[in-house]
């Protein structure tokens, strides 16, 4: 088991001619996972690495049933991709392109809620269920992702597989690991994936990376408080650096300071107060997963 | 990108929200006060960062001490940033202050509307100002706000005034999404003589939207204007789509020159080096694969900085950046810097590709006798900071660096 995709998961890819969705696709075919059909609008009918291309997601559909979509279109399209993925009833849409104006990300999460779609990202680095499948450019570095029984949930893609490299090395596996993005507002934030886990048989722990910035800490407190998740979380924050440096957008946008009560120190004590693990450096991470499974 | 308060009351404009006469003031200009019919007027340092009436930065004085007081303001610095314009407004006498803002939640995942008839307070977020008489409403972005229930709104935050206010939420609304803001605040607006006037303006642009507009803003880091290293950095991401490199380049003030990869691990990793004592030169970061074209540029300007005292090319495990590209990247950044670095370099880099590149490195580093250090991802990400540092330290000790 793992949560969101597994071996059977069927992929459809928009945007699939572009140069780094063809390489994405290769990626994810050799990892073995089932990308079936790819859309360009203009460009139907030719072939990438042997998957069929199609002008439209309706075209598409006549010929494949598709489980999930993965969007790597330029950012000022991918509002019009993402409706098209909706409208079709595709359940699972993993959005990689970055820089997404925020307007654009808030009606896609809107629509999405109403349609019944799952959304994650925009700036999603992808899912992997390790030995199942992956989507997304995720686990180019095969080696640092090993099946296992924990869930990794990150807003930085770097660091989802930094992580699952770290606990690999100590001979911890992983379920499923998700790069969130690292925008102000998230298709599926810390705390609707960890309801998903709470689900999954096969994750018995699950690992944060956080940042400064939003205010997922208090949503991740308020689903455990209220027993929806019951399962260890062990999470790190970083972001030391960012707050030295008034209202500046780093790396995600989601690092944004604009509060007192938003800080570093103040998520890490929310989160302690309501059972989370917290480690306060990055490399403690495998050994309290270790204590807190008991192994 | 923030906007200065000036630049905001103009977008504002455009949308039929008003705001008292005002003329903007910079060094080499006349004092022509002629336009203003008010005794007093108030005067106002144009700031990136907020908070300024308590420091002084707005006064309201008589017409006839105006031209002292802005000659006195401009040059002025105030946390950091030089004050070169001076807002002057006529002065309209009023009991009440309001407030209203546009923001992005992210527990809601949609903008929120915040009003209160409590306006001249310093909020910014929205945790902060749960304990005041303050209305939080979130918009459905794909329906907007009818004026019905703008009017409902207004008389939910208790205001007499439903039929103004209602409009003035959908004017600033219209403004909030038409400019593509990440933030829009107008604290305080007050209600003169049945019409409601902006007193100030604080908006925030989503960078990632300035492509679809013409606005003509200057170029700005947060809340100052940007260096020429850090526009140079941007231009970079803007001629090639590909990746990124140089959207985030900050000038900082210390001497170890930093090229990191990801978002989440460059932040770790920049925690890390100034926990160990390192002074980081900037900051900067690279990711989702770009091409060594890119790498190359964002290097040059990232070593074009006098006194460094070492280098850090830094990053996690990449998913899918080509370690070999980047890195050949950074090699032919650092072939054209002349002289040769003699500092210490430290790489710690993993990912696809990474043994082809780290030969190629080696090789580099030998013909050219660099002193380069390499480390894999069997290296905890954030040890080599540590490394970085001690190095940093003893090649300035040997060369009598003065800090």
């Amino acid at each position: 088991m793992a949560i969101l995709i597994n071996e059977q998961t069927k992929i459809l890819v928009q945007g699939i001619t572009g140069s780094q969705a063809s390489k994405t696709v290769k990626e994810m075919l050799d990892y073995g996972s089932k990308v079936i059909c790819g859309v360009t609008p203009g460009k139907g009918g030719g072939k990438i690495e042997g998957i069929p291309v199609y002008d439209s997601i309706k075209d598409a559909l006549k010929e494949h049933k598709v489980d999930a979509s993965l969007i790597s279109v330029p950012p000022l399209k991918v509002i019009d991709a993402a409706f098209e993925a909706i409208d079709a009833g595709i359940k699972l849409i993993v959005i990689i392109t970055e820089s997404v104006p925020i307007h654009d990300s808030a009606k896609i999460i809107a629509y999405s809620k109403d349609k019944g779609s799952i959304i994650i990202g925009p700036s999603s680095v992808g899912i992997i269920s390790p030995g199942k499948s992956k989507i997304g450019p995720i686990g180019g570095f095969k080696k640092a992702f090993n099946q296992g029984c924990v869930g990794i949930i990150s807003k930085s893609g770097g660091m989802a597989s930094e992580t699952a490299l770290l606990l690999s090395q100590n001979a911890i596996g992983q379920s499923t690991v998700i790069g969130i993005g690292g925008d102000r507002i998230l298709g599926s934030s810390f705390a609707d994936l960890l309801i998903l886990f709470e689900e999954d048989d096969s994750t018995q722990a699950v690992v944060i990376f956080g940042e400064v910035g939003g205010k997922y800490e208090q949503e991740i407190s308020e689903i455990i408080n209220k027993k929806l998740f019951t399962k260890p979380v062990i999470a790190f924050i970083s972001g030391n650096f960012v707050e030295k440096l008034p209202t500046v957008a780093l790396g995600h946008a989601g690092a944004i300071i604009e509060s007192k009560e938003n800080t570093r120190e103040s998520k890490i004590k929310s989160l302690k107060q309501a059972g989370v693990i917290v480690a306060e450096v990055y490399h403690e991470i495998p050994a309290l997963v270790k204590r807190a499974l008991k192994i | 990108m923030n906007l200065k308060e000036f630049e905001g009351l103009d977008l504002l404009e455009q949308y039929g929200i008003l705001s008292p006469k005002r003329k903007i003031f910079s060094k080499e200009e006349i004092v022509d006060l002629s336009i203003f019919i008010s005794d007093k007027l108030v005067i106002k340092a144009q700031t990136l960062t907020k908070k300024r009436s308590k420091s002084g930065f707005v006064k309201i004085l008589p017409k006839e001490e105006v031209e002292k007081e802005i000659s006195s303001m401009i040059g002025k610095n105030f946390k950091g940033e030089k004050i070169e314009q001076v807002l002057v407004e006529e002065y309209i006498p009023h009991n009440h202050e309001y407030y209203l803002s546009f923001i992005f939640d992210s527990l809601s995942k949609s903008p929120v509307l915040i009003i209160s008839k409590e306006g001249g307070i310093d909020i910014e977020e929205i945790n902060e100002i749960k304990s005041r008489n303050i209305t939080i409403l979130p918009i459905n972005p794909l329906e907007g706000i009818s004026l019905n229930e703008a009017k409902l709104i207004a008389k939910k935050a208790g205001f007499a005034e439903e039929d103004i206010i209602s409009r003035f939420i959908i004017s600033a609304y219209s403004c909030f999404t038409s400019s593509d803001s990440v933030m829009l605040e107008i604290n305080p607006f007050i209600i003169h003589k049945d019409k409601i006037l902006a007193l100030d303006a604080n908006i925030h642009l989503d960078d990632s939207a300035l492509i679809r507009h013409k606005f003509n803003f200057p170029d700005r880091i947060g809340s100052r204007e940007a260096s020429e290293r850090e526009k140079a950095a941007r231009d970079i991401d803007r001629e090639d789509h590909h990746g990124t490199a140089g959207k985030t380049y900050i000038d900082l003030e210390g001497d170890i020159a930093v090229l990191a990869s990801g978002g989440g691990a460059s932040l770790t990793v920049m925690d890390a080096l100034i926990s160990y004592g390192g002074k980081p030169a900037n900051y900067t970061e690279y990711s989702g694969n770009p091409p060594a074209e890119k790498v190359e540029k964002l290097t040059k300007i990232t070593l074009s900085k006098e006194n460094l005292s070492g280098c850090f090319v830094i990053g996690g495990t990449a998913n899918f950046t080509d370690i070999y590209e980047t890195l050949k990247g950074f090699l032919n950044g650092l072939n054209s810097i002349h002289p040769k670095p003699r500092y210490p370099i430290v790489i710690r880099r993993a990912g696809p590709r990474d043994k082809e590149a780290y030969d190629m490195v080696k090789r580099y580093a030998d013909e050219n006798k660099l002193d380069i250090h390499l480390f894999d991802e069997n290296t905890p990400l954030t040890y080599p900071a540590k490394i970085i540092v001690e190095l940093s330290k003893r090649y300035k000790e040997k060369n009598g660096h003065i800090n």
